[in-house]
């Protein structure tokens, strides 16, 4: 099996969210290439039908 | 104050008294995050609606029994039940590879493992711009990690308890997803939807 190597960001262990300049300061290109690709990953958002949401909606009335 | 001025905490705890119209509420408010992380690790509409409905019954099975944790935030919580249950799929389908990553890993190394005829189409067009596609082509766990930052909107911390790492190895993760994707797209030239 093949182990991830992790980088060494102890200092950012304890934030609950972290900017990503800082989770990724050591390459910053890296974190202007997610803000240009954001966009676009916005674009694969999807929804689920209504149909199955009233399922849903139907089985908690039900009990 | 309407219910939809509430917080989620707020629509729980209407729920569990029999207030129907809070979950209507929390399911609209969360639906879209949660479908499209579970959409994008199963890849398939009629299976990630099923999963969809499934985690959601979870969800009221337990609010009903009175079992929900206060402390916690209501969507990690209900996309971690979601994530278990794409998990349970896969180990009954015996279909998914799990691999992981190492410092240097080249993302074309385990191209050779997915489906030729679909590498074999985009070579063949040139100019392939579905970033959707290029996810799929990520090793699970750094997929998971983009999709959970990015359409969870979950923090580092919340990744590393949902996936049972520690918040390096999610950090870690995210930073090789991003680094494979824009390898893949830069040496293929491809060009992204704007």
């Amino acid at each position: 099996m093949i182990i991830i190597s992790t980088p060494n960001l102890d200092s950012l262990r304890n934030s609950e969210k972290l900017p990503s300049e800082l989770f990724l300061g050591i390459d910053k290109s890296e974190d202007e290439f997610y803000e240009s690709i954001k966009p676009t990953l916005d674009e694969l958002k999807k929804e689920p039908s209504d149909e199955v949401v009233q399922k849903i909606l139907d089985f908690s009335k039900s009990l | 104050m309407s219910f939809q001025e509430m917080n989620d905490q707020e629509l729980v705890h209407l729920y569990i008294k029999g207030q129907e119209n809070a979950l209507a509420i929390l399911i609209a408010r969360h639906k879209s995050r949660i479908y499209t992380s579970i959409y994008l690790m199963v890849k398939d509409d009629y299976l990630a609606e099923d999963i969809f409905q499934d985690t959601f019954i979870k969800v009221i099975k337990t609010l009903r029994a009175g079992k929900y944790n206060e402390e916690g935030k209501f969507l990690p919580w209900v996309l971690r039940i979601g994530h278990n249950l794409v998990i349970d799929h896969f180990r009954k389908e015996k279909r998914s590879p799990v691999i992981t990553n190492v410092d240097g890993f080249d993302i074309f190394d385990v191209l050779g493992i997915h489906d030729e005829s679909m590498e074999d189409k985009m070579i063949k067009e040139q100019n392939f711009n579905d970033l959707k596609t290029l996810i799929h082509l990520l090793p699970s766990e750094q997929k998971e990690v983009l999709i959970m930052r990015h359409y969870g909107d979950l923090s580092f911390k919340e990744i590393a308890d949902l996936t049972d790492v520690s918040i390096n190895t999610a950090l870690g993760r995210m930073r090789y997803a991003l680094s494979n994707l824009r390898k893949m797209i830069t040496s293929k030239e491809l060009v992204l939807k704007s």
